[in-house]
């Protein structure tokens, strides 16, 4: 009896060990999970990557990354949404392990209906003073990215990742020209800097995922969105991991107002874990917009804005020096003195020089 | 005085009441200029000289003081993230930018024009640890 009470005890120990190492993702680098969450997204793909601790500056004060994330964590009912504030204190949340980190973040809550009026140049406008609207159970330093599937009109939905360093790319980025975002059109305007009025935008940008052709994570957007808006924002958040080695919850949500198939602008929020939100914060609308041309947003065509000046969007004729990168009047004397092969013509905005690496020339200063 | 400030391409200081962004290089060469002097720095900057603060052999040259603009005396260095240059140009004669050679959101800007006021006097780049270029600047009276 004894020996027969001994076996059936050896075998259920073995039984508990097989199960444990089946749910066990400790050890795993990547993870890829199907998970149903809610009816506007019914089936996701989630790509979660463990991420090891590379900063010494992490305190206790975080979600712990050793907690082991299952199918629970995925859970269809409404967990807990207390709104981030500023400043945070996740203080309730690492003390109560029982409650679980919402893997992915929700979409947020912001709607067509919250878009500020866009006065036809700002690149971006500030809402909800800045905060974003995660809650206290989306804030996690477990590495993941998230893209929405495309609905039924093939649009994008919401993205969202905790972007830390072994989130970011370590290869060159591929081409991306085999997807053809909602609302897509290949336009030119002379005044556009590129002449193409639409990019593919990344929605979380290859700087901060890595993510190339992925055609749930690119929007058509005008350069304007592309560079001016969304930019600044990717390269707040990147050069911030990359020196802290943190971890940073970042959504962005294409916003379309009705059936249009192209967005009126992208939701982006930005909020920095480790030191709660001391490093990084914010919660801003970008706008889709190109000044001097008018947007069809239901089907992505387009028309020059007749009333709008070369004035008005900024644009005009430089001269550059593509050796020292510095932008000249063609009426400044360092441009008679330029080498040929140095010079080029630009027509553009200065806003776009700018954000290709070039300067003013501290003569004419452009 | 000499004043170490840091600028995006579009001249921006900050968004959201937060710097653009850092650089533990940059951090360095500040303190390695401005050996042998007191460096003042805002409650702001302090975090990121948190270590400098701790170590008793390099606390003791570096001041923390919102009211440095006024306080500061003349020979001093300052290291200005979150205060207007427009308070400190009157006493600075030597004006360092480093400058991230990137673009980012910005809400506050540079609020004065350095070529009105100084002169170029030198200009180098280095590698960053998180930054692939960062111009240095040297402006003179």
């Amino acid at each position: 009896m004894k020996k027969k009470i001994l076996s059936m005890l050896v075998v259920l120990l073995a039984l508990a060990m097989f199960f444990c190492c089946q749910t066990d993702f400790s050890e795993e680098t990547t993870n890829t999970i199907n998970v149903t969450t809610n009816d506007d997204y019914s089936i996701h793909d989630i790509v979660i990557t463990d991420c090891p601790d590379t900063t010494d500056s992490i305190t206790t004060n975080i979600i712990p990354d050793t907690e082991v994330i299952t199918t629970e964590a995925f859970s269809t009912t409404t967990p807990v949404t207390t709104p981030i504030t500023t400043p945070v204190t996740t203080e309730a949340v690492i003390t109560s392990l029982d409650i679980k980190t919402q893997i992915p973040a929700r979409a947020p809550s912001f709607t067509a209906s919250d878009i500020p009026a866009s006065n036809g140049s700002d690149a971006y406008a500030v809402i909800n003073d800045n905060v974003p609207f995660f809650t206290q159970d989306e804030l996690t330093v477990k590495a993941y990215e998230f893209y929405s599937e495309l609905d039924s009109l093939g649009r994008c939905g919401y993205t969202v990742a905790s972007v830390c360093k072994e989130l970011m790319p370590t290869e060159e980025r591929e081409s991306i020209g085999s997807v053809k975002p909602s609302g897509w059109q290949t336009v030119k305007y002379d005044f556009v800097e590129g002449q193409y009025l639409y990019n593919r935008c990344h929605l979380i940008g290859f700087q901060l995922a890595g993510e190339n052709a992925n055609k749930k994570n690119l929007v058509t957007g005008t350069r304007y969105l592309n560079v001016q808006g969304m930019l600044p924002f990717e390269n707040l958040v990147a050069d911030y991991v990359k020196e802290t080695g943190n971890h940073v919850m970042y959504r962005s949500t294409p916003i379309f107002e009705g059936d249009n198939l192209v967005c009126a602008g992208v939701l982006m929020e930005g909020y920095s874990v480790e030191d709660k939100g001391d490093g990084v914060e914010f919660c801003v609308f970008a706008y889709n917009i190109q000044p001097g041309v008018i947007i069809n947003y239901a089907t992505g065509e387009s028309s020059q804005d007749e009333t709008t000046t070369a004035a008005d969007t900024g644009v005009q004729t430089y001269i550059l020096n593509t050796n020292s990168k510095l932008i000249h009047y063609p009426s400044c004397s360092s441009v008679s003195s330029m080498s040929d092969k140095n010079k080029k013509e630009y027509t553009g905005t200065r806003d776009e020089l700018i954000a290709q690496g070039y300067k003013a020339c501290s003569k004419c200063k452009p | 005085m000499t004043v170490f400030i840091c600028l995006d391409d579009n001249n921006g200081q900050m968004f959201n009441r937060r710097r653009q962004s850092r650089d533990r290089t940059v951090t360095e060469d500040i303190l390695s200029t401005s050996r042998g002097h007191r460096l003042y720095i805002s409650s702001y900057s302090k975090p990121l000289l948190d270590s400098v603060l701790q170590d008793e052999n390099t606390a003791a040259d570096i001041t923390v003081d919102d009211a440095f603009p006024e306080t500061a005396p003349e020979n001093a260095f300052c290291f200005a993230e979150d205060i207007p240059m427009s308070k400190l140009i009157d006493k600075t004669d030597r004006l360092i930018i480093y400058r991230w050679n990137r673009v980012y959101p910005k809400d506050v800007s540079l609020d004065i024009k350095p070529e009105d006021s100084f002169k170029l006097t030198g200009c180098s780049e280095f590698k960053g640890y998180s930054h692939e270029k960062i111009t240095r600047e040297v402006y003179e009276r």
